[in-house]
């Protein structure tokens, strides 16, 4: 698993997203960057995308619906909310209908939370990758003479 | 008998025996006291005609007529002629009658063959006279009984048996018609037996011969609820001085109970209407706390993204500065040997960046950089912190939802939004208990908490003193409650105030500084809507100490919200001050 992971960050706010890119530097991802839910959308049909960070409150797409899409189209990206809503019932929707792995709260610590949060997710993302591959080795392996 | 000498006495007999006749006749005239006009007739009609057409002063009466016999005699007479004094006169063999006959209306009697002429003229003119007294009374009496009976209060007279001896009309109008010789308990009770139940004036006053009142609700005769206010005194006394008699009154008080009731009515509407406009103060009361949270929440999301990368931001120019440092060092290393190398052109260049270096104070910078980091990130963290406690202490805000709640939390992100009307007037000791969480509304419970706060630091500004006073907030668990207590060493609440700080608009701030229903809304949502207990202790003088008692067993339920109910209710946010009172 040495190969570099894509992650694909989405925020309407292109500072925020600008401060991730140089906060991420010096991390070993492929770093994508979407300022709207249908941008981010057009990117995932463009390139192989590991890992998704994005906001809730955006115009256009929010949060939710893009989370729901990607859920539906690319079930295996890893899928990371980054908002400053704390709300029980945004918390909910988002982890009910988005299934999403983490919740990040705005304002971040990249050290602490944000960096540590890319890595279990690129980690779950891997294990779930070998998880299937060796589910399909063994169903190859079975259905061989 | 002045009467009597005016006149000759005219008389009247009936008689049917003519010896008899002669007899009464010369018994008459020898009578020399008074003349008499005689006048005879034989039978009970020609009587009775002679009675139609002319005065008599009195009767002498045979009872044993060819047309009559006997007592129906005199009834005849008696029942057409009541005011004529009458003497029946009889046979020797039956005296028994004119006994009877005394009874009836006749006013003395005479045995045939018995009596002598003084004693005819006493018999005639004492029966006038007895005539007389009886028509005198009777009339009296009657004269009396009509005074009794147009008096329009309702009036009985019992015995010592509760029974009714009279009652009048009035009393027989309003309530039972002829009630004489009933009991009251089964007039007015219903009862078969005396009233177990409560006083009774009647008895009360048969006991002690004093006047007893009360009031009483009558459904009277036409169905119509009437007031009487009835009472009940001795009216006849035995020989001992005991009462024998009780007269009871019932005076018509309708009008004034009417005017009561309707006064009762009125208050009431009026008390409920001041509640409604209470209600609806504390509505928009709460409604400006939730709209104040919901600005803080709004503004608090505003800040999360540029704070966000911001903060982002700052962390990575933390980075670059420590790569630019080091790259620095490694100029500085370069620059030092360029220096001793002493070649001409590149010496004047290291002396350049030299000077430079002197010029800017680099070396205050580097030694000030990780200062400037420290006191930014610092900074940062704070407005962090404001946020994320803005953020709670907003958060149930809209919801209205109940959910576990750690009370500590919720103090510390009132206590940051406080901060600024706090900090310049009192220093703030928290000594947070270990708590369990607890079922509430957190943005309600915030607002409360935040009501407090306020509350203490203006008592303690009211006071105008040279040092901060101290606000001590303290949680604990006590049994199966999480107590919160918020005290401060301000003035203190006067002893005749403290009962009345929890009603709505009771304030001691000018008009204008306080709407006098802060501790009112806290009072509503910890005892209403938590099922908990506020309490204050105080001293004037000694500061205040304002206890929140909130259950661990209190589970609302499902869907239980204020907030829903305000759906839809303008407000205004203008006057920020208005969420405290005295």
């Amino acid at each position: 698993m040495d190969e570099k992971r894509t992650i694909l960050f989405v925020d309407d706010e292109s500072r925020l997203l600008r401060s991730i890119e140089r906060g991420m530097l010096d991390e070993p991802y492929y770093l994508l960057f979407a300022e709207s839910g249908p941008e981010a959308l057009k990117i995932l049909a463009e390139n192989e995308v590991h890992i998704l960070v994005t906001d809730m409150r955006m115009p256009e797409m929010t949060g939710l619906e893009l989370l729901k899409i990607v859920k539906e189209q690319y079930p295996r990206v890893v899928r990371i909310v980054l908002s400053g809503y704390t709300q029980a019932s945004t918390l909910l929707t988002a982890i009910n209908q988005g299934e999403i792995f983490r919740f990040i709260t705005k304002p971040w610590k990249m050290e602490e939370d944000f960096k540590p949060a890319i890595r279990q997710a690129i980690e779950y993302y891997d294990r779930e990758a070998q998880r299937d591959r060796l589910l399909a080795e063994s169903a190859g392996s079975k259905s061989s003479p | 008998m002045d009467s009597m000498d005016a006149h000759r006495l005219r008389v009247l007999v009936v008689e049917d025996d003519v010896i008899d006749r002669k007899q009464m006749e010369r018994l008459l005239a020898a009578s020399s006291a008074s003349p008499y006009d005689l006048e005879f007739t034989d039978r009970l009609d020609r009587a009775l005609a002679i009675l139609a057409e002319r005065q008599f002063d009195i009767l002498l009466l045979d009872l044993n007529l060819p047309d009559s016999e006997g007592l129906d005699t005199l009834s005849v007479v008696e029942k057409e002629h009541p005011d004529l004094p009458k003497v029946v006169v009889t046979g020797g063999d039956d005296e028994h009658m004119g006994l009877q006959a005394v009874t009836r209306g006749a006013q003395d009697y005479l045995v045939k063959g018995r009596f002598n002429a003084r004693a005819l003229a006493r018999v005639i003119h004492y029966s006038i006279e007895r005539k007389r007294s009886e028509t005198l009374l009777r009339e009296s009496r009657g004269k009396l009984n009509a005074i009794l009976e147009s008096i329009g209060d309702p009036m009985i007279m019992l015995d010592k048996d509760l029974r009714v001896t009279w009652s009048n009309e009035a009393s027989r109008q309003v309530f039972c018609g002829d009630s004489v010789g009933r009991t009251c308990f089964e007039l007015f009770h219903g009862r078969p037996t005396p009233c177990d139940l409560g006083p009774c004036i009647v008895r009360e006053a048969f006991a002690d011969g004093k006047p007893h009142s009360y009031d009483v609700r009558v459904v009277d005769r036409e169905g119509q609820t009437r007031y009487f206010h009835c009472t009940a005194n001795a009216a006849l006394r035995d020989k001992d001085g005991r009462p024998s008699a009780v007269l009871e009154i019932a005076k018509d008080i309708t009008d004034r109970k009417t005017a009561e009731i309707i006064k009762a009515a009125y208050d009431r509407v009026e008390k409920a209407h001041r509640e409604l406009q209470e209600m609806q103060s504390q509505l928009v009361q709460s409604e400006k706390l939730a709209s104040i949270g919901q600005l803080a929440a709004g503004v608090a999301h505003e800040m999360n993204t540029p704070v966000g990368f911001v903060a982002c931001n700052f962390e990575t120019l933390d980075g670059y500065m420590k790569k630019i440092r080091g790259l620095l060092e490694a100029y500085e290393r370069l620059l030092q040997k360029v220096e001793t190398a002493g070649e001409p052109g590149l010496h004047e260049a290291a002396r350049a960046i030299q000077e430079l270096k002197a010029r800017i104070r680099l070396d205050f910078i580097l030694q000030d950089l990780d200062s400037l980091f420290e006191d930014s990130r610092e900074g940062l963290e704070r407005v962090t912190d404001i946020i994320r406690n803005l953020r709670d202490f907003a958060r149930a805000d809209r919801a209205g939802d109940f959910a576990p709640h750690d009370i500590n939390e919720g103090i510390k992100a009132t206590l940051t939004v406080a901060r600024n009307e706090i900090k310049y007037d009192a220093e703030v000791t928290t000594q947070f208990g270990e708590i369990p969480p607890v079922v509430c509304n957190p943005g309600q419970l915030n607002q409360v908490f935040l009501n407090l706060l306020i509350n203490a630091v203006h008592a303690i500004r009211s006071q105008s003193r040279p040092a901060k006073g101290a606000i001590t907030v303290r949680t604990y668990q006590a049994g199966t409650d999480v107590v919160c207590e918020i005290a401060d060493d301000g003035p203190g609440i006067p002893r005749d105030h403290l009962r009345k700080i929890f009603d709505p608009f009771f304030t001691t701030k000018p008009p204008g500084k306080g709407t006098g229903l802060g501790l009112s809304v806290s009072y509503d949502i910890i005892v209403n809507k938590h099922h908990g207990r506020i309490a204050v202790e105080s001293e004037e003088g000694r500061g205040a100490k304002f206890i929140v008692r909130l259950p661990l067993t209190y589970a609302p339920r499902t869907g239980e919200s204020v907030e829903g109910v305000l759906t839809g209710v303008a407000c205004d946010g203008r006057e920020t001050d208005d969420i405290v009172c005295g």
